[in-house]
C-alpha cells in the first residue's frame, strides 16, 4: 500500500496508469457501447464522417471497429508475449544467478548467445515458416520465446547480489532447497524488478506484433493493430494521401507503448532508494 | 575527448553526405540538369518503362525459356528479337512485322515474310531463321518452342515475286488447330539462325549449353533496341538507327527514344510513386485508386471508370477431384456466395466492368460469343440466400460455434452427416490484389456456412502446386493475355481434358489443373473435348457462336471454376511529364499495353519529348 502511495505521488505514473487504465477499459468495454461489425458498410477508403468518424478501411469496414478489435488483439499478443518472456527470463535468471559456478556460465552464455541473435529475426523466420494457421496466440508465444533475454540478464544481477544475504545463508543451513529459496526468499524481493521488466516485455511484445504484422507475417484471420498498418500499407494508403489508414492504430500504439515505459520509468524512481530525491 | 571525437565523426558524416549528394546532382552528357533521371542520360531521350521485370535480369537468351529471359527478351515483345505478326487485340486484326499475313484456312496459314527485314549484323531475316526457331522440337524436345510442333506438320517455303512465302501446315494427326497456329506466329519470336547454329556446333550441338548462354554481350538482333548494359537496379536498351523496320514500315522514321531504361523496383509502391514523380513514364503494375493519381500525371486508356480495357479473367479453380468440391452443387454454391461487385470495387478498384457468370466475357472482341439469355437461365450471380439454398439442397449442413449462424462457423457436414475438411485458397503471398480477392472471396463463403480460409504461400510454393493439383481452390489467371484464339484459349486452359492425369506423384497438367471431367469417370462428359477440339476448326460465324454458347453451358452448370473479375491484359498507366503522344482511348492508335509488347511497339514512334 505504501509503495502504491509512493508511485500516486509521481505524476508520471499517474499519466502513464491513466493512459493504459483508459485503453484497456475501451478495449474490454467499449464493444459494449460501440457496436462492432466487420461488414462491409461503405467504399473503399472513405473519409470521415460524422458516422464514422475514422472512415473506411480498404475493404469498406469502419475503422473504429477495426481499432476496437486491433487494440484487444494487441494487448492479448503483449500481454501473452510478456508473460512468456517473463517467465522464461526470470527462471534462467533467478536461477543462474544463485547458483552461480558453471551452471550460471552455461545458462549466461545461453543468454548471451540468444542476446547476439538478433531475435526480430528468429522472430521472422519462425513466423515464415508457419505460413498456415497462424493465430494471434502462436504470434504471442513465438514473440515470447525470442524476447526473454533481457528479463534474464536483469534478474540475473537482482539474484546474484542476493545470494550472500544472511537471510538467505539462514534459510540454507535451515535445509531449505533451492526451489524454496528461490521462490520464497529471492523472489519476494526482486519481485518490483520482475515487474517492471514484465511492462517492458508487454511494450516490447506489442511493437513486435506491430512489426512482424507491418510486414506481412502477422496473424491470419484476425485484426490486430498491426495487420491494420500492413493492409494499409500493401494497398498503397500511405501513397494516395489517406491519413485515416495509418495515423489512428500508429497513435494507438504510441500511446500504449509510451504509456508502459512512464510506469516503468516512474516505477524505477520509486522502487530504487538511488533514484530517489 | 569524447565531444572531439563526436565533432570528427560528424564532419565526417556531412563530407560523406556531400560527396552522396553532389554525385547525384550531376549534369547530363547534354548539359541538362538531371532532373530526377540517371546521370548519363538525358531525359528528353530517355523513356523509363517498367512493371516486367521484377528480379535480377539472368539471361537474355532468345532460346531460353521464356520465363527466364529477362525483360525485354521475354514473352511476346519485340524490341531485340520480332514476331512474325503482331496482334491488335482491339480490333482483332494482324500486322505485319517480319512478315505479313496473306490468308489462313483450316489446312495452312499463310506469310510472306518482307524481304527487307535484317538482323543487326547486315544478313537477311529468311525462311532458314523461321524454321530454324518453329521446327526447333524437332531436333531437341527441351525447346523452349517445341509445343509449335504438335500445331505445324511442315513449313513450305516458295518464292513469289522476290518475296519468300511460308506456309504453315496445319497438322492434323495432332492437333488440328489453325488458331493456336495464329497464336504462335505473334508469339514467337525468330532467332537468327546463323548465329544459333554455330552456337550449337561450337557447344557440340547440346541445345541446354547454348540455352545457358546469357547471349547479353552485341547480340545480333532483328529489332528496332539492343542491349546496352545491365544489373540488378536497372536494364538499358539503346536504339539502333539502321533498324530495317524504320525504312520498311514507318517511313523513314526513327523512334522517338535513344534510350529505353527499365528500372528494376521492388514493390508495386515504388512503381506508383515513380510514376508520379514522372521518373517513370509509363508502367504495367496494379495501382489501387488511379483517379486519385490523376493529380499527379497518372493517365490511363479511358478517364474515368473503368480506366481499363478488360482483357484477362482472374478466377479461383477448383481442385474437382476432392470432397466437397468434386460436387457440382457445391460449386454452384460457392459461386452464389461470392459477392463480385465487392470484388471489384475493393480489390481492383472498379477497373473493370461487371462480371458475368461463364467464362466468355460480354466485352470486346469475344463479346459476340456472349449469349446474356443462358447466362440468366444457368449461370449463377451473387446471391446468398441462393448459395445456402443450394447447399441446403444437396444435404450440406453448417454447424456453429454457438449454435446461431450469426456466431462463428465451426464446421459443415455432408449429407451422410460427415464432417468435411476445412477447404483452403492457395494464394501467393503478397500479391496483393489476388490477396484481396481471396479475402472477399473467403468472407463470401464463410458467410453462406462454408469452411473456407485464406491459403497464402510464398510464390515459389504457389507455382509448382498449379500444375501438380496440389491445392483445394487456387488463385489462377488462365489465358493471361489477348491472343487470337481468345476465348477457346480460356475454355482449353480450364476444361481440356486432353491430358488428364490424376493429382499425385510428378503428375502435371498445364490446362485443366483443376482436374475437370476426367475421361476416367463414369460421369465424364465427351461433349467437352469434342467442343474444344471442332471450335478452331470452325469459320463460319454462326457455327463458332452456337458452339462457344454449348461450351459455356456446360461450364456454367458444371462450374469447375469461379471467375472473380475482368482485368485489363495489362495495366496500362502512363505519365505526360517527359513524353506525349500514348494512346489512349480518344486516340487508339495502338492497343493498351506498353509499347514493348505486340501491336503497341509503334508507340515508340509517336512518342514525343515533352522539352
Amino acid at each position: 500500500m505504501k509503495l502504491l502511495k509512493n508511485l500516486l505521488k509521481s505524476p508520471m505514473f499517474v499519466i502513464g496508469a491513466s493512459i493504459f487504465l483508459l485503453t484497456l477499459l475501451i478495449a474490454l468495454v467499449g464493444p459494449l457501447f460501440y457496436k462492432i461489425t466487420t461488414a462491409r458498410v461503405g467504399a473503399q477508403y472513405d473519409a470521415p464522417t460524422a458516422k464514422f468518424i475514422l472512415g473506411m478501411d480498404d475493404l469498406g469496414r469502419d475503422y473504429v471497429s477495426l481499432l476496437l478489435l486491433g487494440l484487444r488483439s494487441s494487448l492479448f499478443v503483449g500481454f501473452l508475449a510478456g508473460v512468456i518472456a517473463t517467465t522464461i527470463g526470470t527462471l534462467i535468471g533467478i536461477y543462474g544467478g544463485f547458483r552461480g559456478g558453471v551452471v550460471d556460465d552455461i545458462l549466461n552464455m545461453v543468454t548471451n548467445l540468444f542476446v547476439v541473435i538478433p531475435s526480430f529475426v528468429v522472430l521472422i523466420l519462425i513466423s515464415a515458416s508457419f505460413s498456415e494457421g497462424r493465430s494471434l496466440t502462436l504470434i504471442g508465444v513465438i514473440i515470447g520465446m525470442t524476447t526473454w533475454t533481457w528479463s534474464a540478464r536483469a534478474v540475473r544481477a537482482q539474484s546474484a547480489a542476493l545470494k550472500s544475504k544472511d537471510h538467505i545463508s539462514l534459510a540454507k543451513l535451515n535445509g531449505d532447497n533451492t526451489l524454496r529459496v528461490l521462490l520464497v526468499h529471492i523472489l519476494p524481493y526482486i519481485f518490483s524488478y520482475v515487474f517492471m521488466v514484465f511492462i517492458l516485455q508487454v511494450s516490447s511484445g506489442i511493437l513486435s506484433e506491430a512489426a512482424i504484422s507491418m510486414i506481412g507475417l502477422g496473424p491470419m484471420d484476425t485484426v490486430s493493430l498491426g495487420t491494420i498498418l500492413n493492409q494499409a500499407k500493401n494497398t498503397g494508403a500511405l501513397g494516395d494521401g489517406i491519413w485515416w489508414a495509418f495515423i489512428p492504430a500508429t497513435v494507438v500504439i504510441t500511446l500504449i507503448v509510451f504509456a508502459l515505459y512512464l510506469i516503468n520509468t516512474s516505477m524505477e524512481g520509486v522502487f530504487n532508494p538511488r533514484l530517489r530525491k | 575527448m569524447k565531444c572531439v571525437s563526436v565533432l570528427k565523426k560528424l564532419v565526417v558524416g556531412a563530407a560523406l553526405l556531400g560527396l552522396v549528394s553532389c554525385g547525384g546532382g550531376k549534369k547530363d552528357s547534354d548539359g541538362e540538369a538531371s532532373g530526377g533521371s540517371e546521370s548519363g542520360f538525358a531525359r528528353s531521350k530517355t523513356l523509363y518503362l517498367a512493371g516486367s521485370q521484377w528480379g535480377d535480369p539472368n539471361t537474355f537468351n532468345p532460346i531460353a525459356e521464356s520465363w527466364q529471359a529477362a525483360w525485354p527478351v521475354g514473352d511476346k515483345f519485340n524490341l531485340m528479337y520480332e514476331t512474325i505478326l503482331t496482334y491488335n487485340s482491339l480490333d482483332g486484326k494482324f500486322e505485319p512485322l517480319l512478315g505479313t499475313l496473306v490468308s489462313r484456312d483450316n489446312d495452312k496459314v499463310v506469310v510472306d515474310l518482307n524481304p527487307k527485314a535484317m538482323w543487326s549484323d547486315g544478313q537477311p531475316v529468311t525462311s532458314t531463321d523461321v524454321k530454324f526457331v518453329f521446327e526447333l522440337g524437332r531436333r531437341f524436345p527441351g525447346a523452349a518452342t517445341a509445343f509449335a510442333i504438335d500445331f505445324i506438320s511442315e513449313i513450305k517455303v516458295e518464292t513469289v515475286d522476290g518475296v519468300e512465302r511460308l506456309s504453315f501446315m496445319v497438322d492434323k494427326t495432332k492437333r488440328n488447330n489453325p488458331l493456336v497456329i495464329l497464336d504462335h506466329l505473334q508469339a514467337i519470336r525468330i532467332v537468327p539462325s546463323h548465329v544459333f547454329e554455330k552456337l550449337l556446333a561450337d557447344n557440340g550441338n547440346d541445345l541446354s549449353a547454348v540455352q545457358k548462354l546469357k547471349i547479353d554481350k552485341d547480340p545480333v538482333v532483328s529489332g528496332p533496341y539492343n542491349i546496352e548494359h545491365s544489373s540488378n537496379e536497372r536494364i538499358v536498351i539503346k536504339r539502333r538507327d539502321d533498324y530495317w523496320g524504320n525504312e520498311a514500315i514507318y517511313g523513314g522514321k526513327l523512334p522517338a527514344p535513344e534510350y529505353i531504361i527499365h528500372p528494376i523496383y521492388k514493390n508495386n509502391d515504388h512503381f506508383a510513386i515513380a510514376l508520379q514523380q514522372g521518373k517513370l513514364d509509363a508502367s504495367q503494375t496494379f495501382m489501387p485508386r488511379i483517379w486519385l493519381k490523376k493529380k499527379d500525371g497518372v493517365s490511363t486508356w479511358y478517364d474515368e471508370a473503368p480506366y481499363f480495357v478488360p482483357g484477362a479473367m482472374p478466377m479461383l479453380l477448383i481442385n474437382t477431384t476432392k470432397a466437397p468440391l468434386n460436387d457440382p452443387q457445391y460449386r454452384r454454391a460457392m459461386a452464389a456466395a461470392i459477392s463480385y461487385a465487392d470484388i471489384k470495387e475493393l480489390a481492383v478498384s472498379g477497373y473493370a466492368p461487371d462480371v458475368q457468370p461463364g467464362l466468355i466475357m460480354n466485352q470486346g472482341l469475344e463479346g459476340k460469343y456472349f449469349n446474356a439469355d443462358d447466362a440468366k437461365e444457368f449461370g449463377v450471380a451473387y446471391d446468398p440466400a441462393k448459395a445456402r439454398a443450394i447447399l441446403a439442397d444437396a444435404g450440406y449442413k453448417s454447424v456453429y460455434k454457438r449454435g446461431d449462424k450469426d456466431s462463428t462457423l465451426d464446421y459443415m457436414t455432408d449429407k451422410a452427416g460427415n464432417k468435411l475438411p476445412v477447404l483452403s485458397i492457395t494464394v501467393p503471398a503478397g500479391w496483393s490484389d489476388w490477396e484481396a480477392m481471396v479475402q472477399i472471396a473467403v468472407k463470401g463463403l464463410r458467410a453462406a456456412g462454408m469452411d473456407v480460409r485464406e491459403g497464402p504461400v510464398d510464390a515459389s510454393l504457389y507455382w509448382p502446386a498449379l500444375p501438380s493439383g496440389n491445392f483445394d481452390l487456387i488463385m489462377h489467371k488462365p489465358a493471361a493475355s489477348v491472343t487470337p484464339s481468345l476465348p477457346w484459349n480460356r475454355f482449353e486452359s480450364v476444361m481440356s481434358s486432353r491430358n488428364w492425369v490424376p493429382v499425385g506423384g510428378d503428375n502435371k497438367m498445364n490446362e485443366n489443373q483443376g482436374r475437370y471431367n476426367s475421361p476416367k469417370d463414369k460421369g465424364y462428359n465427351p461433349k467437352v473435348d469434342e467442343l474444344l477440339k471442332k471450335i478452331p476448326t470452325l469459320d463460319k460465324e454462326e457455327d463458332l457462336i452456337a458452339a462457344y454458347r454449348e461450351l459455356n453451358k456446360i461450364f456454367m452448370q458444371d462450374q469447375p471454376a469461379l471467375p472473380l473479375c475482368y482485368l485489363p491484359e495489362q495495366f496500362y498507366e502512363f505519365s505526360s511529364k517527359a513524353w506525349k503522344g500514348w494512346p489512349t482511348s480518344a486516340n487508339p492508335y495502338a492497343p493498351p499495353l506498353l509499347p514493348w509488347v505486340g501491336a503497341s511497339t509503334k508507340i515508340l514512334w509517336n512518342l514525343q519529348p515533352v522539352k
